[in-house]
């Protein structure tokens, strides 16, 4: 039961191992035995390199952030006032771990309720960064540091089944369009910025292009319980005026400036046609 | 007199050499280092996905700016006499076509429903089914009908790039944007006139530009007849699925 075998496994399993390893120590060994599971050399390889987002090393301290690996992700056990932070390499190696980097949490021995919390606060303070008017609204660049993509997904979900509730027939039909507009939208722009040369990273644009239809949300719900055309035209136009506001900074950043309107024409686009489908449907 | 063709590689696609273009001083260069999508930033000599899946790849193709893409919708609405082959033929671009045929599947199944609404608005319902219509169609139109047209051509020895032709296809469609514009008004012979119209102008764009390159066989007047009326029939399936 040595770490130093490493014999090659993947990532997360060698992880778990790790993990189950470290737990049967500490039942072993009692209370007075302090080994921390953030002590335990890095025996695995550090997880595959993805397009790393400028993340400061502030955040590494760990219960700070959530981060919403797949349930099968190990880390320390978050202990703040009694640990110190992690090792350097240990930090540097958690850090890349994609969905916006910082340590990821122990979320197979913390309950359901505390993981959700985590996941929920990381919506809503992406929401603030990216949606609402705000004075202190971060540089474009930085927009997303934390990305996930449950939000998007929340929102894509929640626009397809107000839109399609509204319809009056045909309503598995409707949500697929809608859905698969939405979805495939959100990647075929990210594709169209990157095609004219612009510099993102593709799931932080999928991510953002997601939490910016968040405006559209509240439109399809006030068009879902109310039923006047005019009231319905004026908030559709007024929550699609909100989400292009929101993408545009993003999308005009990422590209160089002669070539901007062509980045985001597309974007319009697909705001108006999903205000269309709000009002029309 | 047939015009020299630059047997450019981004004429064929893929491109096979399309780093060459994106050596030197092409911004998108450091744009393929940024890209989190393709898993190939770890080693950049093993080389991740296979060439026709990055990004890169099809770069050449989108090396378009603001105003080269509006001067080209100008010469599709203008029939500048096939000044676009011209235009185009050291730099065909993809991102024309594909957004236009994108706008125009919005735009003809939001307007057509819209115009349905208008004739008859007591029962009225949203038909989802015309989105369905336009994106086959459309997308058909601009992209099958070119691809049969090149493998056609290279048949008859005509020196026509595959992308060209994907190019001018979809900036002939421009014209039905306005078009479907103007048929919301619900006047029957009015609807008849501006999509004729239409298909009218997208044919002789398509026309007169590739008339000088076809040469004076006798193939080339059945090339010219069969894309008459492929363009007309399309023309005639827009005004009854969108605007009947």
């Amino acid at each position: 039961m040595s770490h130093s075998d490493t014999v090659p496994l993947n990532t997360s399993s060698q992880s778990d191992i790790d993990e189950i390893e470290n737990l049967l120590v500490m039942h072993q060994h009692g209370p007075s035995h302090t080994h921390y599971p953030g002590s335990v050399p890095a025996a695995r390889p550090s997880s595959p390199p993805r397009a790393s987002i400028p993340v400061s090393t502030s955040i590494s301290v760990p219960s700070a952030l959530p981060t919403p690996k797949t349930p099968v992700s190990v880390g320390p056990i978050p202990k703040p006032s009694m640990e110190s932070p992690p090792t350097p390499d240990y930090g540097a190696g958690k850090a890349p771990t994609g969905f916006g980097g910082g340590p990821s949490a122990n979320t197979l021995t913390e309950p359901v309720w505390l993981t959700i919390k985590r996941d929920l606060i990381r919506i809503g303070t992406n929401l603030r960064h990216v949606v609402f008017p705000n004075p202190y609204r971060e540089d474009p660049g930085q927009a997303l540091r934390d990305w996930d993509l449950w939000g998007p997904f929340f929102f894509i979900v929640f626009l397809g089944v107000a839109i399609s509730y509204s319809a009056s027939s045909d309503n598995s039909k409707v949500f697929a369009v809608v859905f698969a507009v939405l979805a495939a939208g959100a990647v075929i722009l990210t594709l169209n910025v990157l095609l004219l040369g612009g510099h993102i990273i593709f799931f932080q644009s999928l991510s953002l292009l997601g939490y910016c239809l968040f405006p559209l949300d509240i439109g399809a719900l006030i068009c879902m319980l109310n039923s006047h055309p005019i009231v319905n035209g004026i908030v559709v136009l007024i929550t699609l005026a909100w989400s292009s506001w929101a993408a545009y900074p993003f999308v005009s950043a990422a590209v160089s400036s002669n070539r901007k309107a062509l980045a985001v024409y597309p974007v319009f686009l697909l705001y108006v046609s999903i205000g269309f489908f709000i009002f029309a449907v | 007199m047939l015009l020299p063709f630059q047997e450019a590689n981004l004429q064929t696609f893929p491109p096979s050499n399309a780093h060459s273009k994106l050596l030197g001083s092409y911004p998108s260069h450091a744009g393929e280092e940024s890209t989190g999508s393709r898993p190939q930033n770890g080693d950049e000599s093993q080389g991740g996905l296979p060439r026709f899946l990055r990004v890169s790849t099809y770069q050449p193709y989108f090396d378009v700016n603001t105003e080269d893409v509006s001067q080209r919708i100008l010469h599709s609405l203008l029939l500048n006499w096939g000044e676009f082959m011209t235009v185009t033929n050291h730099n065909p671009d993809l991102y024309g076509p594909f957004w236009i045929c994108t706008t125009l599947i919005f735009v003809a199944s939001a307007f057509g429903n819209f115009s349905t609404y208008l004739s008859n608005s007591s029962s009225w319902q949203f038909d989802i089914g015309k989105v369905n219509w336009a994106a086959g169609l459309f997308y058909a139109y601009t992209f099958l009908l070119p691809l049969l047209l090149y493998f056609f051509l290279k048949y008859i020895n005509v020196a026509l790039g595959l992308v060209q032709l994907w190019c001018l296809y979809g900036y002939s469609l421009f014209v039905f944007i306005p078009v479907s514009f103007i048929a919301l008004v619900p006047v029957s012979v009015l609807k008849w006139v501006v999509v004729a119209g239409a298909g009218l102008i997208s044919t002789t764009f398509v026309i007169t530009s590739l008339k000088m390159h076809l040469g004076s066989s006798e193939w080339s007047f059945v090339v010219i007849i069969g894309l008459i009326i492929l363009q007309a029939s399309f023309a005639l399936a827009f005004k009854i699925l969108f605007f009947a």
